[in-house]
């Protein structure tokens, strides 16, 4: 009698899940619906509660709790999206994963990534907030930003653990980019190891010739390690890389500096051939200087120095010190900096260009910092 | 301003059957009254040239533009970056100096979905220019970021300061109501509108249900061959990045 109870629910269970996985409908293809997302304020629409969420979540009643089931339904999917590409059936299963004991799906997500078999499931690599995936091209892709979510909510090391045996072969660059967060996540001291991962992955003739999406998110785990060594694979991506790995490369040593600013302004001052022959991106790095902290205003003294700079690149610098400029998205790792108006910078600004003018520190920029203090003037 | 002059391949116009509408001035009395007070013209440096472009201001200190006048691929950030409000002609009701600029942008500008030129380029092409006080005696035009409203017969009137066949100096508009199509994520185009170099970062207005006329996206790119128009629409990204970095 005990054991016919016990086993009914099981079978409830499973018949639910079955009949939600046979019976939903598609999700939309593409990504998430546009939204009516209002501005409220006079003369403008209210703010609308609409949301662009995707599809909800399988109830949580239905949520099979039993890591058997767990794995089953991982093997039901596999085996559906072997017959075609099925993204609400992928959608399903992650959010029943999600939705279930932390430890049941830790280890059927690890059981089966383990057996190395893929499938396409007719999504794309795509960013959703917080670093997590809104969409995954693969299964194994979406198990591993699962697996990592999972992980992080749980402080447990196996994402980690199953990410650094990822990064050990080459591939995928779609779970590269999954695995180097996971580990992030996990171990964020681990940055040399991450920074090491970076260089790897810009050397990989294969991946850079085609690069795919995962690879270019993957260079905000550059942005993220501060390390301004990379600044010349990045350069070097910048320069000789197809139009997509260029542009990744451009945004990442952007987001490096501005991140890091002293690092790579101490990097570039030590390595002074090194960007000289993008002399205005240059001068974008320098510009993300606080010249408040006196370290960072000493590195802009010791470029603004230079002879080797051109006065057309210091020139630069100088207008781009007033005019602070960011890169802002969803990323992998990183956050833009907390929106301002660039008040306090641009004051601390006002003063140098004012010491500088009365000390005559800078003879053969006397035009521009004039023209500088005129444009700070209040 | 840049990117649109890139997309001109040939300025040869046609005549066929398709019926183009092409932007034309909006006279000097429009910038006096909204929402032409609120729209105005972009002087701005990259690299050794000076461009123009256009932008909205659309939080009492803030101005959406397209992320194209902001930043290039080799020249970098754009410096002497100058709004003059309400240009027309030789005057300007107001002109401000940013003191921040903010690109809506990934790592990846360029995916090639499309045989188009940068279609992922333009479905993120949004940029903001953030200043210390208010730009428009404290002032902005209402957005809403619904491409509902750039459906077919929902009236959409674009706006900026083109220099194509006009002086550049003078704010233009052009009107439809054949609404946008999606291309990709967030970029949208017409085959019934022609944008002028220069009207890049101007605003695309949309008239709703209600009456009331709101920003629904922003000019970034256009084509003569054949002749349409392209857009950055307002959506959920757009509407996160002006509410979080545009004040």
């Amino acid at each position: 009698m005990k054991t016919r109870l016990l086993l009914l629910p099981a079978v409830i269970l499973a018949a639910l899940a079955a009949y939600f996985f046979l019976t939903r409908p598609g999700a939309p293809a593409g990504g998430a619906r546009p939204g009516t997302v209002a501005e409220p304020a006079a003369g403008e629409p209210p703010a609308s509660a609409a949301s662009v969420a995707a599809e909800s979540a399988t109830p949580a009643a239905a949520m099979p709790n039993d890591r058997s089931a767990l794995r089953d339904w991982i093997d039901r999917v596999f085996a559906a999206l072997e017959l075609g590409p099925n993204p609400a059936a992928a959608e399903q299963l992650k959010a029943a994963l999600l939705a279930a004991e932390p430890r049941l799906a830790i280890n059927a997500i690890v059981e089966f990534l383990g057996e190395g078999r893929d499938v396409a499931t007719g999504g794309e690599f795509a960013l959703g907030g917080g670093g997590a995936l809104a969409d995954a091209p693969t299964l194994r892709v979406m198990l591993l930003d699962v697996l990592g979510q999972i992980a992080r909510r749980t402080r447990s090391p196996a994402a980690a653990r199953v990410s650094r045996t990822v990064l050990e072969t080459r591939d995928s660059a779609d779970e590269w980019a999954l695995a180097l967060r996971n580990v992030a996540w996990h171990e964020p001291a681990a940055k040399p190891y991450l920074a090491s991962k970076v260089r790897e992955m810009l050397a990989h003739g294969p991946w850079r010739a085609r690069p795919s999406a995962g690879m270019l998110e993957a260079f905000d785990v550059a942005v993220y390690t501060r390390d301004a060594s990379l600044v010349p694979e990045l350069a070097e991506a910048q320069r000789s890389g197809g139009r997509e790995l260029q542009y990744a490369a451009a945004v990442a040593l952007d987001r490096l500096a501005e991140q890091g600013p002293l690092e790579v302004m101490t990097y570039l001052n030590t390595h002074p051939t090194e960007l000289a022959d993008r002399p205005l991106l240059r001068a974008d790095y320098y510009a993300k200087a606080d010249l408040s902290q006196i370290a960072q205003r000493a590195a802009v003294e010791i470029y603004l120095g230079r002879p080797d700079v051109a006065l057309e690149e210091k020139s630069k610098l100088l207008k781009g010190l007033a005019t602070p400029a960011t890169f802002v998205a969803e990323t992998l790792l990183t956050e833009a900096p907390p929106p301002d108006d660039g008040g306090p910078r641009l004051d601390a600004l006002a003063r140098a260009t004012g010491e500088w003018l009365a000390g005559d520190r800078f003879p053969d920029l006397r035009a521009p910092l004039t023209q500088l203090r005129q444009r700070l003037a209040p | 301003m840049k990117r649109l002059l890139s997309l001109v391949a040939l300025l040869a116009l046609h005549s066929g059957a398709r019926a183009v509408e092409y932007p034309e001035p909006t006279g000097p009395a429009a910038v006096q009254t909204m929402p032409g007070a609120t729209i105005g013209q972009l002087l701005f440096e990259s690299g050794r040239n000076f461009y123009s472009g256009s932008g909205t201001v659309i939080r009492p200190s803030s101005v959406l533009t397209a992320a194209h006048n902001l930043w290039d691929a080799d020249q970098g950030f754009s410096t002497d970056i100058a709004f003059r409000r309400g240009q027309y002609g030789a005057r300007a009701l107001a002109e401000h100096y940013p003191s921040r600029i903010y690109v809506l942008s990934g790592y990846r500008e360029n995916a090639r979905r499309h045989s188009g030129e940068s279609v992922r380029a333009f479905s993120f092409d949004l940029g903001a220019l953030v200043f210390r006080s208010a730009v428009a005696n404290g002032a902005s035009l209402g957005w809403w970021a619904n491409p509902a409203l750039l459906q077919p017969r929902v009236p959409t009137v674009a706006f900026g300061y083109g220099g194509e066949y006009h002086t550049g100096d003078d704010l233009l508009s052009v009107a439809t109501r054949s609404g946008y199509g999606r291309i990709f994520g967030g970029f949208y185009e017409s085959d019934a509108v022609y944008f002028e170099a220069g009207m890049s970062g101007g605003p695309v207005i949309s008239t709703a249900a209600d009456g009331k006329r709101y920003v629904t996206g922003v000019v970034v790119a256009s084509s003569s061959e054949p002749a349409s128009g392209g857009i950055r629409a307002l959506d959920a990204t757009a509407a996160s990045f002006i509410r979080r970095f545009m004040k």
